[in-house]
């Protein structure tokens, strides 16, 4: 973990997940004001009122209305990542550690995948699976499954003929073993840095589906949701849109510079 | 007459696909027999790697047969090989790259156990584990430490901590001083020689380094582009060799007075376009008419020295050939 401060990307990245995660943890326990309660006498007043970052349309708090869409962003970066990597690994192991034709058949589909655009996909799955946060994250997912396969893949490819993994069959020791036990734990640094431009990869996609309006359903708040009720009042109030804006830029762009700083300090070794 | 414990006859591997395939291994016969060292030296990409690997059923036989302890193992699969799997072990050229990185000593001295002996209870395998630290010269203080907080050497020790704790019969060695110090390697053929004889092993011992074979091996086989050109024992090889190549090879590293440096023309012909004839014609300063295009069998000179030339007994004291090339060392 320490070696990662090394990278300076690293560094600033974890800066600003560490500000989104304060604002997380603070959320958990506590908001403003309640997030769908409406106060038509307030609509649109600016910052630093009574509300701290001012108030939307309908004279919702737009500060606890933001704490709440980080929480939903978290919420689905996270299952995102835990579903998309555990299936990723799973087809990866296989592909790389077996090569030959199970590996041919299961890139194949992998770049059938690939060559579809994301959003599209998971429109479709939506359209097919109907709205909602477990089908958002389901669709995310399986989007994020191919860049968690192929670098596991590419991880075992490395590794499949090393020395050490030659001595392990030879001690006797099964394919099960050898890929779960021996394989994935040298790289596990490969799949973490993944899994946090996966993590930014979903959150952005996750606003993009709320701002079409397929993801997260309103009244509930998400960064996605909020970003496009704003842009109808963009010339009447400016920091409404910047709000939200800033806080995806903030969660995504600290994900991805974590997961630079990871790859690069791991090309390094 | 000592035991057999392995027997190939006539193994073959052959690499590659359907364009272009390299003979790496090419009906090679010869048997180990049991508590004894057989040296195989050879140049690199001769074929003696692929030699080991297929006696400890990393890579199959493309023909032939392999037998240990009398059942044929050639054929048979990973399941069916899995009860031998404690019997043949191996330890390999660089501790570096044979320990997994992540795991501490003490983690992979025990895995074995678990693998092969599923009844062992916890203080049982820790008990084994301690024992066989303190065996191969090291102690339990071992246990808890990663492969990269040790030096070479202790890696290495470590790796035939790991051959030798499941109990095996047989232990292939390939090339496992080649990467270490001098100072080194010295320590680790002696805890190899130990060993050997307190647990009544048997060694194949893969290396290019003709003192330490010398050094460690009862017979030595020498191999060249897949085949085997001599084989005897260790004073007949290393002192009286007949077969041109094994002359060259061990006059290359004449430490005695008297002996003289015979160069090799050329490089070593590429296995996947070898020569017709005699596998080293194209650079044997004996070579004749013959050698050209029939390939000399492996033939037994005297009793369990054999060599594969059609000329073995050309080169007496005093003989003058013309293409040879004699240094002043």
């Amino acid at each position: 973990m320490k070696k990662y401060f090394s990278s300076m990307s690293f560094c600033v990245g974890f800066v600003l997940v560490s500000f989104m995660l304060f604002v997380l943890v603070v959320s958990l326990f506590w908001l403003p004001y309640d997030t769908t309660a409406m106060d038509m006498s307030h609509k649109l007043s600016g910052p630093f009122g009574g509300h701290l970052l001012g108030t939307d349309q309908f004279g919702r708090d737009i500060l606890s209305r933001l704490m709440k869409g980080v929480q939903v962003s978290f919420l689905i970066g996270l299952l995102v990542v835990a579903f998309g990597s555990i299936m990723g690994i799973l087809i990866g192991s296989f592909a790389g550690y077996f090569g030959g034709k199970v590996d041919e058949v299961i890139m194949k589909l992998i770049d059938t995948q690939m060559a579809f655009p994301g959003v599209l996909l998971a429109m479709m799955l939506i359209a097919v699976f109907g709205n909602g946060l477990f089908n958002t994250v389901l669709a995310l997912a399986i989007m994020s499954v191919p860049r968690f396969a192929r670098i596991t893949r590419s991880g075992y490819m490395k590794y499949r003929e090393a020395d050490f993994v030659k001595a392990e069959r030879i001690r006797g020791a099964g394919s099960l073993r050898i890929m779960f036990v021996h394989i994935l734990p040298n790289i596990k640094s490969e799949i973490v840095a993944t899994a946090s431009l996966a993590f930014a990869g979903a959150v952005m996609s996750e606003a993009g589906l709320s701002y079409l309006g397929m993801g997260v359903q309103p009244p509930d708040p998400s960064l996605g949701i909020m970003l496009s009720e704003a842009q109808d009042y963009i010339l009447r109030a400016g920091w409404y849109v910047l709000i939200p804006c800033a806080a995806i830029t903030i969660l995504v762009m600290g994900f991805n510079l974590v997961g630079d700083g990871i790859q690069e300090i791991n090309e390094r070794r | 007459m000592p035991e057999r414990l392995i027997t190939l006859e006539n193994v073959t591997k052959i690499y590659g696909g359907r364009k272009r395939t390299v003979k790496a291994v090419d009906h090679v016969t010869f048997d180990i027999y049991r508590g004894e060292t057989l040296g195989l030296v050879g140049e690199s990409g001769c074929g003696k790697s692929t030699t080991g690997n297929m006696l400890v059923h990393l890579l199959n036989a493309d023909s032939g047969t392999i037998r240990f302890d009398g059942q044929e193992i050639t054929a048979m699969s990973e399941r069916e090989f899995k009860k031998l799997r404690s019997d043949i072990q191996m330890i390999f050229q660089d501790p570096y790259a044979s320990l997994n990185p992540q795991k501490k000593i003490g983690w992979l001295l025990e895995e074995p156990l678990l693998i092969h002996h599923k009844e062992m209870s916890k203080e049982d395998r820790s008990r084994k584990v301690d024992e066989i630290l303190r065996v191969v010269g090291l102690d339990e203080s071992y246990r808890d430490r990663y492969p990269r907080q040790l030096s070479g050497g202790q890696r290495q020790r470590v790796c035939i901590a790991l051959a030798l704790i499941v109990n095996p019969a047989f232990v292939v060695a390939d090339e496992p001083v080649s990467a270490l110090d001098v100072s080194v390697q010295a320590q680790i053929l002696n805890l190899m020689k130990k060993l050997q004889r307190d647990y009544h092993l048997t060694y194949l011992f893969i290396s290019h380094d003709l003192g330490v074979v010398s050094y460690m091996a009862d017979r030595i086989a020498v191999m060249y582009l897949g085949n085997i050109v001599e084989m005897g024992t260790e004073e007949q090889i290393s002192r009286h060799a007949r077969h041109p190549y094994t002359q060259a090879l061990f006059s290359a590293s004449a430490d005695e007075e008297g002996r003289e440096r015979i160069i090799l023309d050329g490089d070593v012909p590429s296995p996947s376009n070898p020569p017709s004839g005699c596998p080293f014609h194209t650079r044997c300063f004996r070579c004749r008419e013959k050698c050209l295009d029939q390939k000399p069998e492996l033939c037994e000179m005297e009793p369990g020295w054999k060599i594969a030339c059609h000329y073995p007994h050309e080169w007496e004291e005093g003989e003058d050939s013309p293409q040879r090339k004699a240094v002043e060392v």
